[in-house]
């Protein structure tokens, strides 16, 4: 009998799942990212929007001035389109609020990190900064 | 008549015919060049240089006109392909097509604030808005 009524309530429940937590590619990716955080450093708890935030928004002096931080491209407000800064193409919103597809492709969010992480920050992101990133643009 | 003829072959020399040929060019029709090249610009069509011209460009994609446009090997090979299979005519040497003479010759009337607005000689949308269907005429 009570199996009866529990089989029904662990089906609302597992549907409820993919709702709350968006793409199941992005939360995937989001996945990796933590495991590899956690192999670095055994003190990893979880990724920060505030953090994500924090990397968006700051301005690196010993980059090109046109493209000195990821806004200077994606814009002050994610959730709106952005401009390259170059070739003056119009850039889809990086906010997943706005533009769910975001951090959807393995490959194209390694891609950009691997060019953008090194032009505009100096260096490769960690796997950390990755997901700070992501969960700071999941939450726009 | 007698006069009309001959003016009118002269005007038809005159008229730079392979510029007006690139005023409606076939756009990028392979999926990867429309995806990655796109990604940063138009995906300019491959008739606006030639398979030499763009053998260069494509080969040294970690130096792409000051930026690192890098791509794993097997989209490399796709989009060299494309564009060497597809490409067209251009003054050998110039590897910008906005310094290709004719491309130069349609733009000479185009003022400052234009390009200023565009941002870049490379954001033919700006302007062209069909540009993404290879309509490059108005």
């Amino acid at each position: 009998m009570i199996l009866r009524r529990l089989i029904p309530a662990a089906l609302i429940c597992l549907a409820a799942v993919p709702a709350l937590a968006g793409d199941p590619a992005r939360d995937a990716l989001l996945a990796d990212y933590a495991a590899q955080a956690k192999q670095a450093d055994a003190a990893f708890t979880g990724f920060s929007a505030d953090r994500g935030k924090l990397i968006y928004t700051t301005r690196h002096a010993d980059a090109k001035p046109e493209i000195n931080a990821c806004q200077a491209c994606h814009g002050d407000d994610p959730s709106k389109a952005g401009q390259n800064a170059k070739t003056g193409k119009v850039i889809e919103p990086m906010a997943v609020s706005a533009n769910p597809k975001r951090f959807t492709s393995k490959d194209d969010v390694e891609k950009w990190f691997g060019r953008n992480c090194k032009e505009v920050l100096g260096h490769d992101c960690s796997a950390l900064e990755k997901g700070d990133y992501i969960t700071f643009l999941a939450s726009r | 008549m007698r006069f009309l003829l001959p003016l009118t072959a002269l005007c038809l020399l005159a008229a730079p015919a392979f510029a007006e040929e690139l005023d409606r060019v076939p756009p990028v029709s392979d999926a990867v060049v429309k995806k990655e090249c796109g990604a940063c610009h138009l995906a300019y069509p491959a008739k606006f240089l030639n398979a030499e011209t763009w053998t260069k460009i494509t080969s040294d994609l970690s130096h792409h006109f000051g930026e690192d446009a890098s791509l794993p090997a097997d989209k490399l090979q796709t989009i060299q392909a494309y564009y060497v299979k597809s490409g067209g005519h251009s003054q050998v040497g110039l590897l910008r097509i906005s310094e290709q003479s004719w491309w130069l010759r349609k733009h000479r009337s185009v003022g400052q604030s234009k390009f200023a607005t565009a941002k870049s000689k490379a954001n033919c949308q700006a302007c062209h808005t069909g540009a993404d269907q290879g309509q490059f005429e108005d």
